[in-house]
């Protein structure tokens, strides 16, 4: 579902990340941990084709994201760690400006906005302004408007930061039912735990750099999660 | 700390012209702007020189020459706290970065005066371009004395702290205001009064200029009676020391209080949250598929009526737009006997015509800002599956569905109004309405040029951006070159047969533009 080959990403001097290889299958839920400033967002944003790139190849789906950017973008969502969302527009009006972008129709809209609003407890607060909005009610806004158009691939980052605690429990369930319908999660986290319970492939990044990627079984062993990442940052 | 905070300010003030707000390259000289602004500042300077020069020599023959300075120093106030309220209002209470400055251990006090130092810069412009004119005015036709020339100046300083004070205390009442009520409500109608009252002061400005000179005596007593400052800044101009240093005091001792008054409400006023609304009921008809132009083009337009300094700096010209027609109906019969004393043709009406609604349409750039305005929201475009191409026709559709036919019909209704005849009838809807689709791809094309994503308050992309000055400036210079070139051609052309031209050439100068915007204009995007 998402193939990166060989990524690498330079600002100026500075190499952001370098001959990053990892390769995504339908049924995934794939963890991305890494230390602040490790690559992961640089990862996940040209992933989803915000960012352009040196080297390497990203695929989604068979397409590139270099060459063929639209039908990619076509087949992922993407929510940023902090949605910055119009704070003109109301959440409804925004979930409708993303599904008229996406071209979903009247019935199937109505039918997921009902639907994600239940789940999320948004439905009463979609009509508010934006800006009137919480960061977590906006961070749940954003992942609606992900889901609207049914993506194959959803490209996550740090979905968790400012969510409450039913939001969490209904996310980890989106997440996991997306999962058995045949999508694919990349998500960055640092909560190590979440990643554990949730993920069943997780990939590790250090100074923009793979240091290890794998299913979750064959990168930890018998160790928890969070004591292979603290080897691998030489903290442990 | 506090010398820290202002470096911080003129540093993000800097830096909006020297670096790009993305990669942090240099961007392109600024010297082009420092030479536009710099003539506009001329143009003021003679405008409000050539105004003192008729007061000068009579309040000099009435024995009232302090009376002088004090018009001068009047004007100056109004100047600076008309030229700076909104701005003080949005740097004050709603720059980004108040929240993160008010977490940080600095006592707000110090984060106001750091927001007010540039303010204060910036009322010293707007004062010096209207008193240091009427100083020189004054020491070239009656005459200059050293003394009287260094308390001139000391007595500039006190305006712009008065004038300072003034505008802090009603960008905070404003921002109360704002908070309570719809923002670009209250906006448009504050700019719409305030505006009103601008033109019809400067509609009858001969009359009060020649009711000023020659009432001198009447306002200086009433002045005398009741504006003490003044008459003791007028005095003081004159040498006096004891009237300047009062002057002074009252400007220091008002600035002082305001600052005050402001530092002791600032954590509150600038936290101020906006009256939460009630939730309502969706409305599932909002649900409709459209196409996604459709869609970024009403994202557009909820974006350009929710963002008030968008919607006052670029709406006034459509404003002024629609009021052209209106007035001139209403004084058609005042103007009609005039066009036929001048015995002005159908063809030069119209020519006339279309020079007018071009330069006022020239104000409504709503594409200019549009790029630059995506901020923080640039991702949402960048990750949806819609081309760089239909995103940039969506931002210019705005622009054209606001411009073109109210520029067109506007020519329509004045050229029929005044029996224009039926091909200059036409060509007064054409030449407006392709104005306004050049100014369209101009202000975009500009607007890609110079974007900038990090700015503090949305009024840098809106007011204080190169592109905004770079397409203001070049649409003028347009007008100018074709209104110029319509005297060098009149004896070989007739003025129906220029204004073909002119259509031809803002077509053709359109369609290039909008060939660079398709080519090179998806490609800065992609690249942003």
């Amino acid at each position: 579902m998402l193939s990166i080959e060989h990524f690498t990403k330079t600002y100026g001097e500075k190499k952001a990340v370098s001959d990053l290889t990892l390769h995504i299958a339908p049924g995934d839920i794939c963890g991305f941990i890494g230390h602040n400033g490790a690559g992961k967002t640089t990862t996940l944003k040209a992933c989803c084709g915000i960012l352009p790139f040196d080297e390497g190849e990203i695929t989604v789906c068979g397409h590139s994201i270099r060459t063929d950017p639209i039908a990619c973008k076509q087949v992922l969502s993407y929510v940023p760690d902090n949605p910055d969302l119009y704070e003109f527009l109301t959440g409804f009006q925004y979930l409708n400006f993303a599904a008229d972008i996406y071209g979903v129709s009247k019935a199937d809209r109505t039918d997921r906005i009902q639907e994600f609003g239940e789940k999320l407890g948004m439905t009463d607060d979609l009509t508010l302004p934006i800006s009137d909005c919480s960061h977590g009610m906006k961070q749940k806004i954003a992942l609606m408007a992900a889901l609207i158009h049914q993506p194959r691939l959803i490209l996550l980052d740090e979905p968790f930061v400012g969510l409450d605690p039913i939001a969490t429990h209904q996310l980890k369930t989106l997440m996991h039912e997306h999962c058995q319908r045949g999508g694919a999660i990349f998500f960055s986290t640092h909560v190590l735990e979440v990643a554990q319970n949730l993920c069943n492939k997780v990939a590790i990044i250090k100074n923009g750099a793979l240091v290890a990627s794998g299913t979750m079984e064959e990168v930890r062993g018998s160790q928890s999660l969070e004591q292979i990442f603290l080897e691998l940052e030489g903290q442990a | 700390m506090i010398g820290a905070l202002i470096r911080v300010r003129f540093r993000a003030l800097f830096a909006g012209l020297t670096r790009q707000s993305r990669t942090g390259k240099k961007k392109t000289s600024p010297v082009l702007f420092i030479v536009l602004y710099g003539y506009v500042a001329l143009m003021m300077v003679f405008l409000f020189a050539s105004t003192f020069s008729k007061l000068a020599g009579p309040y000099h023959q009435a024995g009232l020459d302090w009376l002088y300075f004090a018009m001068t120093g009047l004007i100056g106030l109004a100047m600076a706290v008309l030229g700076s309220v909104f701005s003080t209002q949005s740097q004050l209470y709603e720059a980004k970065d108040n929240g993160l400055l008010l977490s940080l251990p600095i006592p707000p006090r110090l984060i106001l005066l750091s927001r007010m130092v540039p303010l204060l810069a910036l009322n010293l412009v707007f004062s010096a371009l209207v008193m240091v004119p009427a100083f020189i005015v004054y020491a070239n036709l009656i005459t200059f004395s050293a003394l009287g020339f260094c308390f001139q100046l000391l007595s500039l300083l006190g305006v712009v702290l008065l004038s300072q004070a003034i505008a802090c205390l009603l960008g905070w009442l404003l921002h109360l205001l704002l908070s309570k009520m719809n923002k670009s409500a209250v906006s448009i109608l504050y700019t719409i009064v305030f505006l009103g009252a601008y033109f019809a002061i400067y509609s009858q400005a001969q009359q009060i200029l020649a009711a000023i000179a020659s009432g001198g005596t009447a306002i200086a007593a009433a002045l005398q009676s009741w504006v003490w400052p003044l008459y003791a800044m007028g005095r003081g101009s004159l040498g006096a020391f004891g009237y300047c240093l009062g002057f002074l005091v009252v400007c220091a001792v008002t600035f002082a209080l305001v600052y005050w008054v402001l530092s002791r409400t600032f954590l509150t006023t600038a936290t101020i949250g906006h009256t939460v609304r009630r939730t309502k009921k969706l409305d599932w008809t909002q649900a409709n598929h459209h196409r996604p132009i459709q869609a970024i083009t009403d994202k557009e337009w909820r974006k350009f009526l929710g963002t008030p300094v968008y919607l006052t700096n670029m709406g006034l010209g459509l404003i002024f737009t629609a009021l052209l027609p209106i007035l001139g109906l209403v004084f058609r019969p005042k103007l009609l006997p005039l066009i036929s004393v001048f015995g002005l043709s159908g063809g030069v009406l119209t020519a006339i015509l279309c020079a007018g609604l071009c330069s006022v349409g020239s104000m409504s750039m709503i594409s200019t800002p549009s790029v630059s305005l995506e901020g923080k929201n640039f991702w949402i475009l960048r990750s949806l599956p819609v081309s760089s191409k239909t995103i940039l026709l969506g931002k210019l559709r705005l622009h054209f569905l606001c411009c073109v036919p109210l520029n067109a019909l506007s020519g329509l209704v004045l050229a029929l109004a005044y029996n224009c005849g039926p091909v200059n009838v036409l060509l007064a809807a054409l030449v407006p309405g392709l104005f306004g689709v050049l100014n369209g791809v101009l202000g975009l094309v500009f607007g890609l040029k110079w974007a900038r994503f990090d700015f503090i308050s949305e009024a840098y992309p809106c007011k204080q951006s190169g592109s905004i000055a770079a397409t203001m400036f070049s649409l003028w210079g347009l007008v100018l070159v074709l209104c110029g070139a319509y005297f060098l051609l009149s004896p070989l052309l007739s003025p129906t047969g220029y204004l073909a031209i002119c259509a031809g050439i803002l077509a053709i100068l359109s369609f290039a533009l909008y060939r660079l915007l398709l080519g090179w204009g998806v490609r800065k995007w992609e690249s942003l």
